[in-house]
Order: structure tokens, then C-alpha cells, then sequence
């Protein structure tokens, strides 16, 4: 549970989801200091949850834990070299999603120009969209 | 096209990935994508499943062309 939970991308894109929520709500002029918090003190304790959930499981399974350089994606696998070509398998993936979807995005930001909030959401499209696809990648070649 | 005879003989020594992959530390994730062709292992990783094996690197992993083995 607690692997699926550290591993899963769903944790990553729901913070981006409320990021960008935030970013068009600043935009729609609601004051967001009167909601019961403030998007940034959310973004800050959903980061220190998951510091402390990915500590906790490379606490017990030392096998799994791959020392990291900090500005190093947290999804890399690189133990051995089949786990660094499954690396690189998701990484082409991504590069290929990303050749397809930056022009759209592009393209939809030409085309409502005059909407402030399609940037922000083409923003948060391009990285679910990335995060997605290096998760499904590396799913489906480690599930063998 | 890369094949081999890992789960062959991983049978014959009735080892299981795990045991394999402590044994040239690496992760079963890997032992499994050799196993089903997705990664052909660099030369260093096959001497020494080979050696694992006590067989010769031949003896585990060839070419196949055209569909047919080149063992």
C-alpha cells in the first residue's frame, strides 16, 4: 500500500492539479487568503507527507532505495542496468509525448490568446501527460 | 535478435529469479526482462549469469535470425 501510494504518480499530479487551481483562482481576483488556507501552506504539508512517506519506505525496503541527488526525478530507477534501459524506454516515451504535445499546446494558447487560464491548464496537461507516461512505461515493463 | 535459455536452465538449477539475481546482484525485475527478450544484457551481465550457470556464455544466450535459432 504504502509502496503503491510512494511510487504511484497520482500524488505528483494531484499537487500540480492544485497548483494550477490555485494559479486560476489568484487569476478569477478571489481572495484566497479568506479560504481556510492558503494553496501555497497545502503545497508545503503535501511535500512534507510525501518526503516523509517515500523516507519511510526506503526505510524498509533498503533493497528498493536508490540514493539520489537531490535535482534527480524521484522516479528514476537506476540499481542496474536494466533498470537504468527502463529508464531510458520512459524517458523516450516522455520525449515522444512531448514532441507531440508541446505543439498542441502551443497551438491552444495561440488560439485563446486572450484567456489567462489555458496557458496554466496546458501547463498542468504537458506534466500529468509526462508524469503519466513514464509511470505507465515503467509499469509495464516491470510487472514481468 | 538476442534469445536465451535463462528460464531453461534457471529450472534446471531450480533457482528463482530472485535467487538469480542475488547471485549476480541484480534486481528480479531485470532477470525477468532478459527472460522475455525486452533487454539484451551487456556483455559483463552475461559472463556472469553464465558463470551463475557454470556454463559458457553460448551455452546460454544466441542469435536468432530470421525466426530460426542460431545457437
Amino acid at each position: 500500500m504504502l509502496e503503491r501510494l510512494v511510487r504511484s504518480p497520482l500524488f505528483a499530479i494531484f499537487t500540480m492539479l492544485w497548483v494550477t487551481t490555485s494559479a486560476i483562482l489568484a487569476l478569477t481576483n478571489i481572495d484566497i487568503n479568506k479560504l481556510w488556507f492558503t494553496p501555497g501552506t497545502v503545497y508545503f504539508i503535501l511535500w512534507i507527507v510525501w518526503i516523509v512517506l517515500e523516507g519511510k519506505f526506503e526505510r524498509k525496503n533498503p533493497a528498493k532505495s536508490n540514493i539520489r541527488k537531490l535535482w534527480m526525478p524521484r522516479e528514476f530507477k537506476e540499481l542496474d542496468e536494466g533498470q537504468q534501459w527502463v529508464t531510458y524506454k520512459a524517458c523516450r516515451n516522455v520525449y515522444i509525448f512531448f514532441s507531440v504535445g508541446i505543439p498542441f499546446g502551443i497551438f491552444a494558447c495561440v488560439c485563446t490568446i486572450y484567456s489567462p487560464f489555458v496557458p496554466i491548464v496546458v501547463l498542468f496537461l504537458l506534466g500529468a501527460g509526462q508524469l503519466l507516461t513514464y509511470w505507465i512505461t515503467t509499469r509495464k515493463y516491470s510487472a514481468k | 535478435m538476442l534469445g536465451n535459455r535463462v528460464k531453461e536452465l534457471r529450472a534446471r538449477y531450480d533457482l528463482t529469479q530472485q535467487e538469480l539475481a542475488d547471485a549476480i546482484g541484480v534486481t528480479r525485475q531485470t532477470i525477468g526482462l532478459i527472460e522475455k527478450g525486452d533487454y539484451a544484457p551487456s556483455v559483463a551481465m552475461a559472463l556472469k549469469i553464465a558463470a551463475a550457470f557454470e556454463v559458457t556464455v553460448e551455452e546460454v544466450f544466441y542469435l536468432i535470425k530470421g525466426g530460426q535459432y542460431n545457437a
